[in-house]
């Protein structure tokens, strides 16, 4: 078998090359017939793959930069995200990290409130903050028009390999899963039958669960926060 | 960024059509992104430019990421790495350009970021100082700066079929050194 026969020398000489498009050192028709060939042949996609899963760290002194308002609106637009509100910075953790639970109850108002789905046929927004004693966590909750709830984690962090589930427990009832929430904001949508519990001194309380929340259906783990739904 | 864990959860419901997913995804990585594009085109037009294709890209082909898995935030720097390079390339460099590229900042880390890159342990910073010095600096500044074979042999004044050997082999002996 000749050296230019040996299949262990051509799968070498294919994974270099894919370490070589990876690394971004290919020009002119040398980089389209290996991008070409990426796209037509699996296996060498994959070893494409591995190389820039393997380099991916020497990127890490890269600085970041925050690209314009421009740039993101541009995106929104080509990909006809239209109505997703336009500055989702209110979700941001950093944001609120550092503010006092008050301001972040108001934040939440007078932020949110405009971008909130209303009908002025419909009960008007609920606003909760939830909180423990000696718990970390805070989280402030706003009820929508329309049957759903956005919580954004105020305080905390969710802890590896746990979850936090939020829980709505109408006036004299059991508490009844919404969904898991965590960093940033979650809207979770109310079933059907409990929209009508959306009220003024309705409970909402995050629990802490396993990944993937709790396996029985009810709370299993300690309640890290709670509080009523109030009318503004 | 956010971590890649993150990342690739935003991803899975990107592909589900989140949008509310995609532009948490967006908010959390752009600007690493654009960091990328930035250091690569060193123009902040041209950067938004190849930023902008490769959130599409990312938005149309999360269902694949969802499907193979791996490193989220290694697939969608991948993506913003190639498109702006493809922009790179398809620019006419004129030779004043080219002559640019020696005023590119010092692709190596930092006294401080390499304290930080040593303290997290990376494996590929263990294996690239096992390089000869001159070979681990012509393979991060390809790939933090986007240098193509012929330009990488410009700046470091060897013929090119030198500049292939040496990447080559290069990056042969970094991945029987990562695989270890």
């Amino acid at each position: 078998m000749s050296a230019t026969d040996d299949p262990a020398r051509k799968d070498d000489d294919q994974d270099v090359l894919a370490a070589e498009l990876a690394l971004g050192v290919l020009s002119g028709s040398e980089r389209d017939a290996a991008l070409d060939l990426a796209g037509t042949n699996a296996a060498f996609a994959a070893q494409v793959r591995a190389w820039e899963d393997r380099l991916h760290p020497l990127g890490a002194t890269i600085v970041e930069t925050m690209p314009s308002a421009t740039a993101r609106a541009a995106i929104v637009t080509r990909l006809g995200l239209g109505d997703v509100p336009a500055t989702t910075w209110w979700s941001t953790l950093a944001l609120w990290r550092g503010l006092a639970l008050a301001s972040v109850l108001l934040l939440v108002a007078a932020i949110a409130l405009p971008l909130l789905r209303t009908d002025p046929a419909v009960a008007p927004a609920l606003v909760a903050t939830l909180s423990a004693d000696g718990s970390g966590v805070r989280y402030a909750a706003t009820a929508e028009a329309g049957g759903t709830i956005v919580f954004v984690l105020a305080q905390g962090e969710v802890l590896s390999g746990r979850t936090h589930e939020a829980w709505l427990i109408p006036a004299g009832g059991e508490p009844v899963s919404l969904g898991v929430v965590g960093e940033g904001a979650a809207r979770l949508v109310v079933p059907q039958h409990l929209q009508a519990a959306l009220k003024d001194g309705a409970t909402l309380a995050i629990s802490d669960e396993p990944v993937g929340g709790s396996p029985t259906g009810k709370p299993t783990g300690a309640v890290l926060a709670a509080g009523q739904l109030r009318s503004l | 960024m956010i971590n890649a864990e993150e990342t690739g959860q935003l991803l899975s419901r990107t592909a589900l059509r989140d949008r509310l997913a995609f532009t948490a995804l967006y908010d959390g990585t752009s600007p690493k992104l654009f960091g990328i594009c930035l250091r690569i085109l060193r123009d902040r037009g041209r950067a938004e430019e190849a930023l902008q294709e490769a959130y599409v890209k990312i938005w149309q082909r999360a269902g694949q990421f969802d499907r193979e898995g791996g490193n989220a935030n290694a697939w969608i720097s991948a993506i913003a790495r190639n498109q702006a390079i493809d922009l790179l390339r398809a620019g006419k460099k004129s030779a004043a350009a080219l002559d640019e590229a020696d005023c590119v900042a010092d692709p190596n880390p930092s006294p401080e970021q390499s304290a930080v890159l040593a303290s997290e342990g990376r494996r590929i910073d263990r294996c690239m100082a096992e390089l000869p010095d001159d070979r681990a600096q012509a393979v991060r500044a390809a790939y933090v700066d986007g240098f193509s074979y012929e330009e990488l042999a410009q700046r470091y004044n060897v013929p090119l079929n030198t500049m292939r050997t040496w990447l080559r082999r290069a990056l042969i002996s970094l991945r029987e050194c990562l695989e270890r």
